[in-house]
């Protein structure tokens, strides 16, 4: 695993208050992958709402039709679906040649009708295969939910959601989402997702549910470290945020960062906004960052060497003087774009477009002062300046999926599965809007 | 000393919405700030409430319509013990991170099983029966004389939150038709028949 931690400036200013970013790379190269690939023990959980009715719920039966045919004898497959109630459909049925039969005739059973309780359905599917795991340790395992719409029985609250599959995860039992068409909350499918240590993915139209649950079959056969975990402990009086938000958490001196699942060849860049404290010119403010992984159906729990990162109080005049990391400065803006954008898609979605434009008015000077140092700084700077104009129409809630499942892709490092590329975020939010409101 | 929160502070340290706090208080889930407009506040009443709110509505699954039936029964111990969920269920950090998956989710099962309510039953004594059962017996009947405070204040309580008070002593006739107006209040804020 490869592991870097650096500021992008190292001088702060000694009479408090600066604002640094720390980036924490996690890179892993895949040449220590585990000798064989390990069973799968999957549930899909598919949602059977009323509204999936018609060619959603037809191209989820064939994902599942698709995922059969990838899953071999060593694999465990359950398959629920949901709608007011939970219905199973196979439960940890072995892959063997009698199983898969049996699997591909169950899903000719599934109904469209009825409310959406998410939170019943994904917790059945958590159920099966952590039933599962009691018997085959060795494996790797995955909840994929799909759907469609907002939950509106059952746990419905993100926050809430997300502390299970965090908790989940934490028991190695890891959860991906998908959302289906428009409608669904995005939110909810995040929280489950980022949380539980998966991927989010998105499926506008129906045929593409059949290639994101193909792809995300293949990136867990990827997966080369679970848990992948960053702590870093620091000097009193720092305050610090995580501009991806990556779940993360706060004891004493450390935070705690859960960076999720990493596939063979893929990265994860962590970055944390700092602000520091006064004191003396030419004192250091320490940081230790220390990495942790777990390797897929072993137990054991790899860790890297500490990094020491130290940031130095310095006179006005060398705080300003210092250089910007040119390459650092690139990520932290397109991460702090991806981290102001989402949230001007939330307000638009709930129609709050003052205060939407006021957030921009604040932002859009610190962020173009920041990225003016960035190779693309001109064009997200650009970009912003363009969402800004936009920014008191009301969205098309497609435009705003798209937008929010592309900061999401940068924001966590992930890369659209869907084979037809969607267009630039920025042309969705532009383009696609409705006539101003009277 | 209690604490005062802004609507924002209350937010962030329950990692709760303002605009769901403001829902919440519109359903009557709980009352409102202790002073209104700009300057409001919100005290550890509203803390511990949402708490339990939190607990009942997102980790045991029930409507808010539900919510609400059961904060209006429910006693201060009660509420408290669901405030302590809801702050636990708040901080990952300070969740048991030991035991399986399946252990994780049959504990969660458990916890959100939902409770039945409780069966009415008017003839069960109350706590407060048996304590002045208790009080007659150890004066052996001899009922003490009832003190004039100058003004007489009776309280008929409805809910544990709501009471009706009425000033001047009242005759048992006269009580007995508050407790029959506090019996109506009560069941149509809980939505009884």
């Amino acid at each position: 695993m490869r592991i870097e931690a650096k500021f992008d400036r190292e001088k702060i200013w000694y009479r408090g208050d600066s604002v640094r970013y720390l980036v924490v790379s996690v890179t892993d190269p895949g040449g220590d992958r585990p000798p064989a690939p390990l069973g799968l023990n999957i549930a899909l959980v598919v949602d059977s709402s009323g509204s999936m009715e018609g060619e959603p719920l037809g191209f989820a039966v064939t994902a599942a039709q698709r995922m059969i045919g990838c899953l071999s004898d060593e694999d465990r497959l359950s398959v629920v679906s949901f709608n007011s109630d939970v219905t199973d459909h196979v439960t940890a049925e072995p892959m063997t040649s009698a199983g898969r039969a049996r699997a591909l005739h169950s899903l000719g059973t599934i109904q469209a009708n009825g409310c959406t309780n998410l939170s019943a359905g994904w917790l059945r599917g958590t159920e099966h295969v952590a039933q599962g795991m009691e018997s085959v340790r060795a494996s790797q395992h995955r909840v994929i939910v799909l759907s469609d719409g907002h939950a509106n029985e059952g746990i419905v609250d993100p926050a809430a959601l997300a502390l299970h599959a965090e908790q989940l995860g934490l028991r190695r039992l890891f959860s991906s989402s998908v959302g289906i068409g428009d409608n669904y909350n995005s939110e909810t499918l995040e929280a489950i997702a980022v949380h539980g240590g998966g991927t989010h993915h998105r499926a506008a139209r129906p045929h593409e549910i059949v290639e994101v649950v193909t792809a995300e079959l293949q990136d867990i056969r990827r997966t080369t470290a679970e848990n992948v975990t960053v702590t870093i402990q620091h000097a009193p009086g720092v305050r610090l945020k995580c501009l991806n938000e990556f779940p993360l958490s706060h004891d004493d001196d450390r935070y705690v960062c859960n960076l999720g699942s990493l596939a063979a060849g893929a990265s994860r860049n962590a970055i944390f906004s700092i602000k520091f404290p006064a004191g003396d010119v030419g004192a250091k403010c320490p940081f230790r960052v220390r990495t942790t992984w777990r390797r897929p159906g072993q137990e054991d729990v790899y860790g890297g060497d500490p990094l020491l990162v130290d940031a130095e109080f310095a006179e006005g005049k060398d705080n300003n003087a210092q250089p910007h990391d040119s390459s650092l400065t690139e990520a932290v803006a397109q991460v702090w774009q991806a981290y102001i954008v989402r949230r001007i898609v939330r307000l638009n979605r709930e129609g709050r477009y003052a205060e939407a434009i006021k957030r921009l008015d604040h932002d859009l000077p610190l962020f173009s002062k920041y990225a003016r140092n960035a190779a693309s700084g001109a064009i997200l700077t650009a970009e912003l300046t363009r969402l800004r104009e936009a920014a008191s129409r009301e969205w098309n809630e497609g435009s705003r999926k798209e937008v929010e499942v592309a900061m999401y892709k940068r924001r966590y490092s992930r890369l659209d599965a869907r084979t037809a590329k969607p267009e630039d975020w920025i042309a969705h939010a532009t383009a696609d809007t409705k006539p101003p409101l009277p | 000393m209690e604490s005062e929160l802004t609507l924002a502070e209350l937010g962030e340290l329950l990692d709760m919405q303002p605009r769901t706090i403001r829902s919440y208080i519109e359903r009557d889930l709980l009352r409102g700030p202790e002073v209104g407009g700009r300057g409001a506040r919100y005290t550890d009443y509203h803390v511990t409430r949402l708490q339990a709110i939190r607990a009942l509505k997102d980790f045991r699954g029930l409507p808010l319509a539900e919510v609400r039936r059961r904060l209006l029964s429910i006693t201060g111990p009660e509420l408290t013990s669901l405030a302590s969920e809801g702050a636990v269920a708040q901080k990952p950090g300070s969740l048991p991170k030991t035991g399986s998956a399946l252990d994780y989710i049959r504990s969660l099962k458990q916890s959100g099983k939902p409770e039945s309510p409780p069966a009415p039953d008017a003839e069960s004594p109350t706590p407060m029966d048996s304590v002045l059962v208790r009080l007659d017996q150890l004066t052996a009947g001899n009922k003490p004389q009832r003190r004039s405070r100058g003004e007489v204040w009776v309280s008929i309580p409805i809910t544990p939150d709501i009471e009706i008070r009425v000033r001047g002593a009242q005759t048992a006739e006269q009580l007995s038709r508050w407790e029959r107006i506090a019996d109506y209040l009560r069941d149509l804020l809980m939505g009884g028949a």
